[in-house]
This record gives C-alpha cells, structure tokens and sequence, in this order.
C-alpha cells in the first residue's frame, strides 16, 4: 500500500512484462559480454597469424556490437530499472539499499564497456595494432566487470545465505554480494557468454562466400567457443543447484509424476528442457559447423540461435521460478510482505490469527477503493493475470465463491497451508479476505456475477459497497 | 560440381581424439535425457488397476461401525469411505479428492473429511469441499441398510 | 601368457570385424554407400523433409512402444489408464504428449514432404513407384492418426470416430436416394445394396454397430500391430527406392547447373542428424509446454460437446463438407485425390510442356486451397 500497484491490463501484470524485458535484456547482455572477450581473443590470434582476411572480417564484426551493445543493451537495462521501479517498488527499494555501491560500480564500468567498443570499433584503421589490441583488452575486462557486478544482486535475491535481510534498510555488503549463489551463477552465466559469442559467430561468418577459407576456418573455429560449455557447465550446473535451498529444489521434482495446474510442474518440464537443449545445442555445433562446415547455413544458424535464446529465457525464467514464493528470499514475498512482519508475530507461524491484521488499514494508495479490488491489486497481481499468464480464470473455473474463499483462507493457515512453497501468505481480515473472495468471483465468473446483478455490462467494477 | 573437402579434423592429430572423446561424452548425455525418464516411466508400478466396473457392494464390516468411526473400502478399483454418524445415519463418498487424487480420511474431532496431500476439507455429510484445493465436492455413494448388512450403491 | 593370446587373436575388434563380415557381408554395401551423393542447391533444404519424416516415424515407435507398458485396452480401463499414465506415472504425461505431439508434427512433415516432392516432379519417370509407395504412406499414417486418436477414450476421441464411421454411411444414403430417383424399378434394390456395401466397413472396424470396448480393440489391434508392420514394409520399398534413385533435381536448376554434389555420408548425413536434434527440440517444447490434454470419458449417451472439431489435418475437409452435399464433396475429395496420385500418368514427361505446367499449377493450387480451407475452417468455429 505503501506504493501504487500497475495493472497493465487483464492479460498483462507486471511479471509477464518484466519476463519479457528481462529475457531480452540478458540474451543481449550475455551476448554483448561474449563478444567483449571474443573479439580482442581472435584479434590477438589473427595479428599472431597475420590473417588479414580474419581481422576485416573482425572489423565487419564489431559494428554491430558496437549498435547491440549501445543500442540494444543500453535501452534494455534502462528498461528494466523502468519496469521493476513500477512492479515491484518495494523490492526495488530494498535492494538498491543494500547494492547502491554495486549497481554504482556496474554503471561505471557500463560506461567503459561502451567507451572502449566505440574506440575499438573506429580505431581499426586508424590506430596503431598494439594499442588497438590493448584497448580490446580493457573492453573485454569491462564486459567481464558488469557481468560480475550485476551477478551479486541477481544471486543474493535467491540464494542470501546467512546475509538474508532483516530490515528494508539493511546495508551490509560483502557477504550479501559474495553469496552462497555467486560463484556458480558466475561461472554459468560466462560460460553461456562464451557459447553465444560462438554462435554469433556462426551465423555472421556462415554467410561468407563457400569458396573461402575463411568461413570454414571461422565456423570450425567459432565452434570451438562452445567447448568450454561442453567441459564445465554440468559442473556448473550441478554446483549451482547445490547452492540452491532445499525447498526450492523440492518444488523442482514436483512435476516428474504428474503435468497438472496447481502445483510447480510446469517448472520441472522447463528445467529438463533447458537440459536437453543444452545437450543437443553441443551436439548440434558438433555435426553442423564443426564437423560439416561446407554444409552450413545461416539457416541452420539461425535455428542454433533461437535453441539458445530459448535456452536462454527459459532458464532465467526457472530462476525466477526457484525464489517463489519470495521476491527477495527469506526477507520479502512476492506481494511485498515481509517474512519479518510474520516471524514478528511471536509463535506465529502455527498461529493463523498472525496472518489475520488488517493489510488495507494503513491507508496509502489504495485508500477508499473497493477492499476486494485493493486486495487482488496488491496481493494477487503480482504474480498472476486474470486471463493469460497464470490466469486465475483458468486456476479458479469451477469453484463458486464459497470455494474461492475457503481456499483464500488456507493461505492464512501458516504451517498448514499446502501452498505456502509456491504462493506468500496472504494477510487481511477475515472482512477483507471476504471482499477479495468476492471480487474475485465476479471477475472468475463475469457472465454469472453479471446476471444476479442484473446487470449487462460484466467488467471490474471499482465503485465502494 | 566441385570437390568437397572431407569434413572432420585431420586424422591423428592429438585435439582429434579428446575431440572424439568429447562426442562420446555428448552423445552419452544425450541418450541419458532419453533413458532417466524411461526408466522412471518403465518403473512405475501400479497395484490399484482392476478390470470390472463395479455397480455396488456389500459391506458387512460397516455395521460393525460405532457413530463417529469411518472404515475404508474398496469400491472396484477405487478407494472408498463409509462414515457413520449416528445409529442410522452414514455417508459413503468416493475416497479420491477432487484436487488430485489422494485418498482422503476422516477426522471425527473435526468432523472433516481431510486430505493430506494439499489440506483439502470436505463436509462429512454433504461431501462439500469446505476448505482447501479441491475444486469440487466429492463423488457421493449410496447407502442401503439391509437386514444384518450395508450395501453401497453408485 | 597362451590364453591371453588366443583372446588377442581371436576376440580383438579388427579380428571380430573380418569374422563377422565374412558371416554378414556389409563391405559392398558400404562400398555403395560411400558413393551415394546428394546435390545441394538452393531448394536443398526439401531433401531433410523426408528424412525428418522417418525420424519422427522412429520417436512415435519408441514412444508408443513405452506406452504399451502402461496403456490398457478397453471400455472399462482405456480411460482410466490413460488418466493414470499423466497423472501418477513418472514421465507419464512426457512420453504421451511427445507420443501426441510427435503424431501431428510427423502428419505435418509428411505432408511437407509430399509437397515439395510433388512440386519438385520427383515423381516423373523412373520415380513412379516411389511416389505411388509415398501415398501409401501419407495414407497409413493419417489412418495411424485416425486409430490412435480413440484409443484414449474421452469425449472428443469418441465422437471423432463416430463421425468417421458415420461418413460412409452418409455417403452411401445420399447417393441411394438419388440412385432410386434416377432408376425406375432397379433404383430401391441398388440403393439398398449400396447402403449395405457401405456400412460393412464400418461395422467390421467397429466390431457392431455401435462403437464399443471392441471397437477400441480392434483400432488398437490396427494401431499397434498391423498398422506399424504395413509401415514399415512400404517404408523399406520407399526408402530402397530413393536410394535408387537419388534425389531429384528441378529441372531449372539441372539446366542451369548451378548445383554441386555432396558425399552422402558424412556430409549430408551430419546434416540430417543436426535437423533431427532441431525437430526433437521442437517436439519436446510442445510436449513440455504444453501437454496433450485428456478429455472427460467417453459417454455414448452424452450430447457432443459444442463446438467439436477434427484436427488441424482434417479441418480443410471438414470446412468443405460443411458447404457442399456429403456425396458431392465426398466424390470431389476421391476424385481430387485420385488425379493426385496418379499424376506419374498423367505428367510423365521430364520437359516442360503443358503437362508439366498444369501439374505445378495443381500443387500450388491444393497447397493454398487447404491453407485457405483450413483458415476458412478454424474462422468459422469461433463465429
């Protein structure tokens, strides 16, 4: 209550939004860091060969790292600080309190990433080999610095170890950046730098003339970025799923008997995707460019690209997945309640009168709006739609408003609450969690809650009873 | 037509064998994506498969019941429970619950019937699902008491 | 030290190699396949659709072979253990839904196939009977679809065969009642014996008149035993042939020599294997993402559900029935289908002559006609 909630529409919320920007955002950010190492590594090895073909083609390469990474990236990760400011401001808030040093520094080195791409990039005739390989070097550094930056944040909000957070304005730093979940996520997140560096490089060089020596020797050799993939990331995998909280890793198996709603499932089918793809991107570098380069196309390429933008996404979304049903583990959940407001209420976790004060009483935002509108807004939308992703007129069809309720007042059973690993708490008063029960029923069942009303226009309906 | 080049590294060169060793490893790998679910599907068993579907049973054991106590029974190849409530009232329901299909039991301090898989919670009597996931009542069964025994019927 | 070398000598790989292939001689084989080549051209990427086709003819093998393990034939159980295989099997829900997935995408790329043959003339002479056993194929596994679509027995599985079986019937009482106005006297017995002729189809697939527990028996027998081994015999012929013959070339590209021949093996063969680990990443995101749904159970005295429709493979046809009389779309899918099969007849010719052109104008006319009927089709459902 204490911020305004942005409901985009009923088939968008926040997440849905955020899940787009994001996945678009890391594709090129993890893409853009692989280049940054990428280029300076084989510009070295072209000036050691005195491959002049191989540094033109460099040259041609760079431009459009130089647009993807200015461009692209840039209006991106502002995208991202724009839309998690409005979805979720107070998890914002709570994390830029504790990583304003680190966000500071990935800015910084932000700005020297960018910095030596464009002196790179328009230094390739003009200056002097030496000093153009230098500059390389600091460009592939500061790609490097913003992927080791950004990683502490991102890994601390599902892994915080014993740094979680007490208060909103807990400070301490390093052992929060340096957590549990820190080493792998960075090792993994490289690793898939590299191998996008690789199959970008496949699909630029796979449209070289065939006669060349050059495409073949670029599509062997851009192959072979993915070779460090092939060795470490199982080990990496394995190291970060060992960090990973226990609970979470139970939710992870829930879906191997059974592919129904109700339950994390869904995640269990994405994660054996992402181990699948994985496998069969490696396989499939090997048969197509590596062992057969005359028979590669940018087709083909570009079949290997989307396989890795999808593995890409997916695993960032089974990430995200794994923290439910936290925003920031063991400090905030995804509707904004803090776990420390719950533990407040003494033995409280047995005791579902914990859960019972009121949530709209502090005024704030939502004041003087329907209670059950308020409730969904604040409570609910954070995480489902009402009619696409995560649809709650999908997850409540069937269940009249007498269901609706007795399953919102589970939410409130603390230990007894089957759903308490995938859904927060919910916290209201028994009036308040009857108003929500209500509006949800009329937005479930739009036609029936319009035909008792007698009214023929179905829609949210905002107005105080 | 031209010539095509052999695809493959040159053969006997050392980076050709770790190469050849990584293949093997990745095509292991990947056959393992294969065989960890069908070995799981291949080992899960299943004892409750029946063949008939059954209509109605007799159920002696029923009377034998004191008002409060609930029995399980097997109607066909599905779980079923009988409650009694009092000297001539039962119920008897379809024992699965409605959210995904545990089987359910019934807690007469509460006088609820519970799941628990998800804390589902049914009304006894009615079977109304009352609290929990379950997103319908439960399947009601018939009762008849004849003399001495107690059929139950679909 | 002796018996070390006896085992040397008798059990080392080469040795074991030289018994074997004087047993089974695969040299000349290999000697024939290390010949064969493949003409890549800007049109190449069609040659993998055939292949893709076999690979996801491989996928519904094993996976309607793991099914077997679990699934059981009958009124009482067919439901029944479907539901238990997606819901409390271990992978259950997996090895169905690539099983249902699989099928459709395998539908999809014969069809591609099919397609890009025709239009490809790859079945002008000497090519006639690979494309005569081709239809075969696309027939067997549309009837491959047709079978395995009851065996679930939920609602829409139900009524989609009970409009099939319906369907000759239909055919049969329509063409009856015009046969009795246009013959005086001989018209009512002819009609009769018309009608009767239809419905012996029907009712010995069904096992009865109604579709029952031994209609799902007998699909299932068709679906897993003589189905598969029908398949895969033509299947042989089909791809002994192609060997053969070799792909086939467009006529403009040969003329204008702008192709180049590559080794089948490796080179085309990496290829191949590179597209099959693409399609399998296809088929395990529609399987993971979303699984194949199973229905309510079949209840012959329940209404059908509204708005029931076939699958996406059937929707162009059943747009056109819902236009046009039963007999006359019926007579225009057999006629159509006819000329289509038999185009080695009617276009045998390798130059390009009015032939030739009209048989390119019909591919390109019946890819957009089912397109554009099946567009039309799923249009008018949501109306």
């Amino acid at each position: 209550m204490s911020f305004p909630v942005w409901q985009v529409s009923p088939a968008l919320n926040g997440s849905v939004l955020i899940g787009v920007v994001a996945v678009f955002h890391v594709f090129i950010a993890l893409l853009a860091v692989g280049a940054g190492i990428f280029l300076p590594v084989t510009e070295y090895i072209a000036r050691k060969q005195g491959r002049q073909d191989l540094l033109e083609f460099l040259r041609y390469h760079t431009r459009f790292f130089v647009v993807l990474t200015s461009v692209f990236g840039a209006v991106s990760g502002i995208g991202i600080w724009f839309t998690i400011s409005l979805v979720h401001p107070a998890a914002t808030t709570a994390l830029i309190h504790k990583f304003v040093f680190a966000w500071g520094m990935e800015y910084a080195i932000f700005l020297v990433e960018i910095t030596s791409l464009i002196f790179y990039y328009y230094g390739w005739e003009k200056m002097d080999a030496s000093v153009h390989q230098k500059i390389g070097w600091i460009y592939a550094g500061s790609a490097f610095g913003s992927l080791f930056f950004i990683n502490g944040i991102l890994t601390y909000m599902l892994t915080p170890g014993q740094a979680a957070m007490t208060t909103v304005t807990d400070a301490s730093f390093f052992q929060s950046f340096f957590n549990p979940g820190y080493g792998p996520s960075l090792i993994m997140r490289l690793l898939v730098a590299l191998s996008l560096a690789g199959l970008f490089a496949l699909f630029v060089a796979a449209k070289l003339p065939h006669e060349s020596d050059l495409r073949t020797w670029l599509l062997r050799y851009s192959a072979q970025w993915l070779l460090p993939s092939y060795v470490l990331l199982g080990i990496g995998g394995l190291w970060y799923l060992w960090t990973v909280p226990q609970e979470s890793l139970q939710a992870l198996t829930s879906g191997i008997a059974s592919a129904g709603v109700g339950n994390l499932s869904v995640m269990t089918r994405v994660v054996m995707l992402v181990g699948l793809f994985t496998v069969s991107i490696s396989l499939m570098v090997f048969f197509g460019p590596y062992l057969n380069p005359t028979e590669f196309s940018r087709w083909k390429a570009g079949g290997l690209l989307l396989s890795a933008l999808f593995v890409t996404g997916a695993g960032e979304w089974a990430r995200e997945m794994l923290r439910k049903p936290y925003v920031i583990r063991d400090f905030m959940y995804v509707n904004g309640v803090l776990a420390a407001t719950e533990k407040g209420f003494g033995p409280a976790l047995e005791d579902a009168s914990a859960y019972r004060q009121s949530f709209l009483s502090g005024g704030g935002w939502d004041a003087g709006q329907d209670a059950g509108a308020a409730m969904f807004k604040n409570q609910c939308l954070a995480c489902h739609t009402l009619t696409s992703y995560r649809s709650l007129r999908e997850y409540l069809a069937g269940r009249d408003e007498a269901a609706i309720h007795s399953f919102l007042q589970m939410l409130q059973m603390g230990k007894e609450n089957p759903y308490r690993r995938i859904m927060p708490p919910l916290i209201g008063t028994p009036e308040e969690v009857k108003a929500l029960a209500h509006f949800l029923s009329e937005q479930v069942h739009p036609q029936a809650a319009a035909a008792t009303a007698g009214d023929p226009s179905p829609g949210p309906r905002t107005a105080a009873r | 037509m031209n010539e095509n080049p052999k695809p493959g590294p040159t053969p006997a060169s050392p980076r050709r064998g770790f190469i050849q060793w990584l293949l093997g490893g990745l095509t292991a790998l990947y056959a393992g994506c294969f065989a960890y679910p069908m070995i799981r599907f291949l080992r899960s068993g299943g004892a409750e498969e029946g063949g008939e579907k059954v209509t109605q049973i007799t159920f002696g054991e029923g009377m034998k019941l004191k008002p409060g106590e609930f029995r399980m029974f097997k109607f066909g190849s599905k779980p079923g429970i009988l409650i009694r409530h009092s000297e001539a009232e039962f119920s008897a329901f379809y024992a699965s619950c409605t959210h995904l299909g545990c089987t359910v039991s019934y807690s007469h301090p509460d006088r609820l019937i519970t799941c628990a898989c998800h804390g589902g919670r049914y009304d006894p009597v009615s079977g109304k699902n009352v609290a929990g996931p379950p997103p319908k009542p439960l399947t009601p069964l018939k009762v008849e008491i004849a003399t001495e025994t107690l059929m139950i019927k679909v | 030290m002796m018996p070390l070398n006896l085992l040397k000598r008798y059990f080392s790989p080469r040795a074991l190699e030289h018994e074997l292939e004087e047993r089974v001689p695969v040299g000349p084989v290999m000697e024939v396949a290390s010949h064969k080549t493949v003409p890549i051209h800007r049109h190449s990427y069609w040659y993998y659709m055939g292949g893709i086709s076999l690979f996801l003819f491989v996928v519904q093998l094993v996976s309607g072979i793991l099914l077997l393990f679990h699934y059981q034939p009958g009124a009482e159980s067919s439901h029944a253990s479907v539901l238990r295989i997606m819901t409390k099997v271990d992978f259950g829900w997996l090895i169905r839904s690539i099983h249902s997935w699989g099928a459709n995408l395998m539908v999809f790329f014969v069809f591609v196939h099919m397609f890009s043959a025709f239009l490809m003339k790859a079945y002008q002479k000497p090519r006639e009977l690979t494309w005569w056993t081709g239809i075969v194929l696309l027939l067997l596994t549309i009837t491959f679809g047709f079978t395995g679509y009851l065996l679930p027995w939920d609602e829409v599985s139900y009524f989609a065969t009970k409009i099939g079986m319906d369907t000759p019937v239909n055919v049969a009482k329509e063409a009856g009642e015009m046969v009795e106005k246009l013959i005086p006297v001989a018209g009512k017995p002819l009609s009769e014996a018309m009608l009767w002729g239809a419905k012996q189809g029907p009712f010995l697939l069904k096992g009865g008149e109604e579709i029952t527990g031994l209609t799902i028996q007998r699909f299932f027998t068709l679906h897993v035993v003589i189905l598969p081994w029908v398949f895969i015999g033509v299947l042989t012929v089909h791809l002994i042939l192609v060997q053969i013959h070799g792909n086939r070339v467009p006529k403009a590209i040969e003329e204008s020599k702008a192709y180049r021949r590559v080794p089948f093996f490796p080179n085309f063969f990496y290829a191949d294997l590179f597209m099959w680990l693409l399609t399998f990443n296809l088929l395990s995101t529609l399987a993971a993402l979303s699984p194949w749904p199973l229905g309510p159970e079949a209840d012959p005295i329940a209404a059908a559900p509204a708005g029931i429709h076939p699958e996406w493979y059937f929707m162009a046809q059943f747009q056109i029935l819902k236009m046009l009389p039963e007999l006359v779309a019926i007579g225009l899918f057999t006629a159509g289908f006819m000329l289509w099969a038999l185009v080695p007849i009617w276009d045998p010719a390798t130059t390009t002559g009015r032939r030739a052109k009209i048989a390119t104008y019909a591919g390109i006319l019946a890819v957009a006609g089912l397109i554009l009927f099946t567009l039309w089709g799923y249009a008018g459902l949501h109306a």
